[in-house]
């Protein structure tokens, strides 16, 4: 997946869009008529408000709520026609916050390669290879032994983002990677989303509450409480305001020798 | 099912199975049970394990008292068997300690789960209903040909239906032609008598009318309304609910219970009423001294 | 129940990368040699007193044969596969419904069976014909019959597998009513209950060797399914979207576990009634002595439920020798108390 190649047919097309996308619980619809197109190589931020379907938009996408109507592509084909093995394979989905769970974390990164190697569990030389390499990215190696219970929240939350990674799919889908990290964490978890994106040509999708942290993807999707304010890359962003319009407040960004920065509008 | 139990069974069996089969059959006595199986007996059973009180009673009025080497833990009469190794009840019989006994006969009621059991051990056994009034008779007769005495069974079948005869023509004499309606209470669920059951055919030749009506079965759970409405001349309980019937709601105004026409039974005496055994002159004789005490 | 282990806390993983599945083998180990040792001590209790079985075992004869290998081995053996069944039908109810406290009854099978051989007792006592029919079918059949019964009528209600929660309360719900249905017909038959409270309570005293290979067979048929998917136990304990994400199938996983759950409990009730707390403890005694995936817990679950309702059967024959008490009363007092302690560690734990 890291070759050439398959770079390069990813840059071709993207893996993962949605087409007038209807998505509800119940009586109360959440995303109406959303088209996105995700681009590939690339790490794009979701962002909104409290409430406004980010973590709904990422599990429409990820297959995991239905859509009302429309339907989201996986590699051109739609997402129900790929049967759950094979949508695993190219698509990973991070949960917000997993639940806590008696498992090692090498049991837990390992689930990661379920897609691949079945119900048998047994892995093979690459797969124990993908969950190394995972665990060494999340820097959760050191504790592959400790059962889930055992760590702290952010310990927890790196290792199942090396379940993620283990995964090794094309399209990433993570709903508040960063929460219960501190900042030094959070920015480890910013690089790593970003080499996924840049060396491995994954498509990497994150929600993201954080707006500094958002803002250092390369594209956005800016959700207001009416729908999608826009997509595009941070510089269209922000040149468009698309923030204050989702936030429907006024919302300061600076930029810092080219890091874009959110700064509190209290004196 | 039972082939593929049965095959399964010889995969895993050790070689003491071959026991398991039960004897060989030849020409001789074969009975049939009331379970509809038939029982191979070769010579009439000289260790007898008895797992319920009526068979038991029946087995010593048949003067085989002696050939009893156990017996289920409810049964007591005659005295001699209270001597005699327990071993559990009808449904939790203890296997182990029959097998011990080396019976070559396990009388008992309609049970499957012991038989089934017990056949697998290759320990002979017999049921008896052991329910109705007619089952009396049918037991005295089926065991008198089991322990090869036919001809003392039909002396106490006879002894057993005379005595019942006279009693209810005595007792139907005294009623003078009003059959007075009586409740028969067989548990303070409640639970009564019906007129199927045999307590209910005892009651119904002594002359008395159930206030339960036949259709209900043999022991309905009634609604204790059902008994306030119907105002019985006469209640037959247990001595132990006896004192406490003033307390059930609504009781204090039936008349049975205002004039005292409360017939109260020992445990002893209801043992009698209630076990279909050769006994049963005893207990209708209570029930008939009830009715003639308490009866207006 | 959680606290922090500092024998856990001290792996790594270039010490010891594979350090929890090799705890397992002693442990398996440890739980045969207790199922040994049972084993022979079934053969030493019984009716008679210690001393005169030792000198059965060295002199037998015919009779004294026939109570050791046909009467008290196969009842530890069958109570062993029994437990068995228990504890692997726990450990799957507890990791699909990611519930400790679920239990294998909890699809209302103990009620559908126990429904099951009441109608078989008033079938059987009403005609002659019934008493053919039901020696033909057996009460284990029946059993068996109204377990599945009860298993398909939750599983209606609930309208398929999609929602765990509305299983639990269908399995509630079905519970509740065929029990409801049960004490019914017992109140119209009094005569019956005797043999149905010793059902409902669970008694192995009548195990043969027919009926311990039945449950022998039926533990392979279940156990070895059950590990195969224990991976998906595993990723349902990251969560129901996390397990799909993976590229599970839950609907399939469900079916299939919930069939072996549902064939389990079935057939054990069937020989030995429902016998209680075995299926809800044991997956407990292995999480609290083993660190564990759910492949370590469906192999380690059985041995220890096994074992448990082996020595539960022993106590049944001990306590008050020669007569004896139903194993579900001995699991019950047991497995009660055991409940309590974990109950009262983990308070003191806060």
């Amino acid at each position: 997946m890291a070759e050439a190649h398959a770079h390069r047919a990813a840059a071709a097309q993207p893996q993962l869009a949605c087409r007038h996308l209807v998505v509800g619980y119940g009586e109360r619809i959440v995303l109406s008529d959303v088209s996105l197109e995700i681009e590939p190589a690339a790490w794009t931020s979701i962002v909104g408000p409290n409430g406004c379907g980010k973590s709904t938009l990422l599990r429409a996408l990820a297959g995991l709520a239905p859509a009302r109507a429309g339907r989201v592509l996986l590699a051109g084909r739609r997402l129900t026609g790929w049967s759950g093995r094979e949508r695993a394979r190219r698509l990973a989905w991070l949960a917000q916050s997993p639940p806590a769970t008696d498992l090692t974390a090498a049991e837990v990164v390992g689930l990661g390669r379920f897609a691949h190697c079945g119900w048998l569990a047994h892995h093979q030389s690459e797969d124990d290879a993908a969950i190394e390499r995972a665990m060494r990215a999340t820097g959760s190696l050191e504790w592959s032994q400790r059962r889930l219970t055992t760590l702290s929240g952010g310990e927890r939350q790196r290792v199942h983002l090396a379940r993620v990674l283990a995964v090794e799919a094309q399209v990433l889908l993570l709903d508040e990677p960063t929460t219960h990290l501190d900042p030094p964490h959070q920015e480890d978890v910013a690089r790593i989303l970003r080499a996924q994106a840049h060396e491995e040509g994954a498509s990497v999708v994150s929600a993201i509450h954080d707006l500094s942290l958002a803002l250092m993807a390369d594209r956005l999707i800016v959700l207001g409480r009416r729908g999608l304010i826009g997509h595009g890359s941070i510089r269209e962003a922000l040149a468009e305001d698309w923030l204050s319009s989702a936030f429907e407040t006024r919302v300061h960004i600076v930029d810092h020798q080219g890091v874009h920065l959110w700064r509190p509008g209290l004196p | 099912m039972r082939h593929a139990l049965a095959l399964l069974f010889v995969l895993l069996a050790i070689p003491a199975h071959g026991r398991e089969r039960g004897a060989a059959r030849d020409a001789e006595p074969t009975f049939r049970d009331d379970l509809d199986r038939s029982v191979h007996i070769p010579q009439p059973p000289q260790r007898i394990v008895s797992l319920l009180p009526s068979i038991t009673e029946t087995v010593c009025a048949l003067d085989a008292c002696t050939r009893l080497v156990a017996t289920d833990q409810f049964s007591n009469w005659p005295a001699a068997v209270r001597n005699l190794p327990k071993v559990g009840g009808l449904e939790d019989a203890q296997i182990e300690a029959i097998v011990r006994l080396r019976p070559d006969l396990v009388l008992l009621s309609r049970t499957q789960r012991i038989t089934d059991r017990l056949a697998q051990l290759g320990v002979p056994s017999f049921a008896l209903s052991s329910e109705t009034y007619a089952s009396i008779a049918h037991d005295v007769r089926v065991l008198g040909d089991l322990l090869g005495d036919p001809a003392r069974a039909v002396r106490l079948e006879q002894q057993i239906a005379s005595g019942i005869e006279t009693i209810g023509a005595r007792s139907r004499a005294d009623r003078q032609g009003n059959a007075p309606s009586v409740y028969f209470e067989v548990d303070r669920i409640p639970y009564a008598a019906g007129p199927t059951s045999f307590i209910g055919e005892l009651l119904t030749r002594l002359g008395a009318r159930n206030i339960v009506t036949a259709d209900l079965g043999p022991f309905p759970k009634l609604n204790p309304e059902y008994v306030v409405r119907s105002d019985p001349d006469l209640i037959i309980v247990a001595a132990a609910d006896a004192p406490h019937l003033l307390e059930r709601p609504g009781w204090a105004d039936l008349r049975a219970v205002r004039e005292h026409r409360i017939c109260a039974l020992s445990r002893d005496v209801r043992d009698t009423v209630v076990r279909p055994g050769p006994r049963v002159t005893e207990g209708m004789q209570a029930l008939a001294d009830c009715l003639s005490q308490w009866a207006p | 129940m959680n606290a922090i282990r500092p024998s856990v806390l001290e792996l790594g993983v270039d010490r010891a990368p594979r350090r929890v599945a090799r705890r397992l083998g002693p442990w398996v180990l440890g739980w045969l040699l207790i199922t040994a040792v049972l084993a022979l001590a079934s053969l030493l209790i019984g009716t008679s007193s210690l001393q005169t079985s030792l000198g059965w075992l060295i002199n037998p004869d015919a009779q004294t044969s026939v109570i050791l290998w046909q009467i008290r081995l196969p009842r530890t053996a069958g109570a062993w596969c029994a437990g068995a069944l228990l504890g692997l039908a726990g450990a799957i109810a507890q990791g699909l419904f990611r519930n400790p406290l679920a239990e294998p009854y909890l699809l209302g099978t103990a009620s559908g069976a126990a429904l099951g051989v009441t109608v078989t007792l008033i079938a059987a006592d009403a005609s002659l014909a019934g008493l053919a029919w039901t020696s033909q079918l057996g009460l284990t059949l029946t059993a068996c019959i109204g377990a599945a019964g009860a298993t398909l009528l939750t599983l209606s209600l609930s309208r398929g597998v999609l929602q765990t929660s509305r299983l639990l309360l269908a399995g509630v719900v079905v519970a509740f009513l065929l029990s409801a249905l049960t004490q019914l017909m017992l109140l119209t038959r009094p005569e019956i209950w005797r043999t149905m409270q010793i059902f409902l309570l669970g008694d192995t005293a009548l195990l043969s060797w027919s009926s311990t290979a039945l449950l022998a067979t039926v533990l392979l048929v279940c156990a070895i399914p059950a590990t195969l998917l224990a991976r998906g136990l595993d990723a349902l304990t990251l969560g129901e979207d996390t397990a799909r994400s993976l590229g599970l199938s839950l609907p399939v996983l469900r079916l299939v576990l919930l069939g072996i759950v549902s064939l389990a409990t079935a057939s054990t009730v069937g020989q030995v009634g429902v016998v209680g707390f075995v299926g809800l403890v044991a997956p407990h005694l292995v999480r609290e002595t083993l660190s564990v995936n759910h492949r370590q817990l469906l192999v380690a679950a059985p041995l220890c439920g096994g074992a448990l309702l082996q020595a539960a059967d022993l106590v049944s024959r001990w306590v008050i020798r020669p007569a004896e008490l139903p194993v579900g009363a001995v699991t019950a007092c047991v497995g009660g108390a055991y409940l309590v302690v974990l109950l009262w560690r983990r308070n003191r734990h806060g």
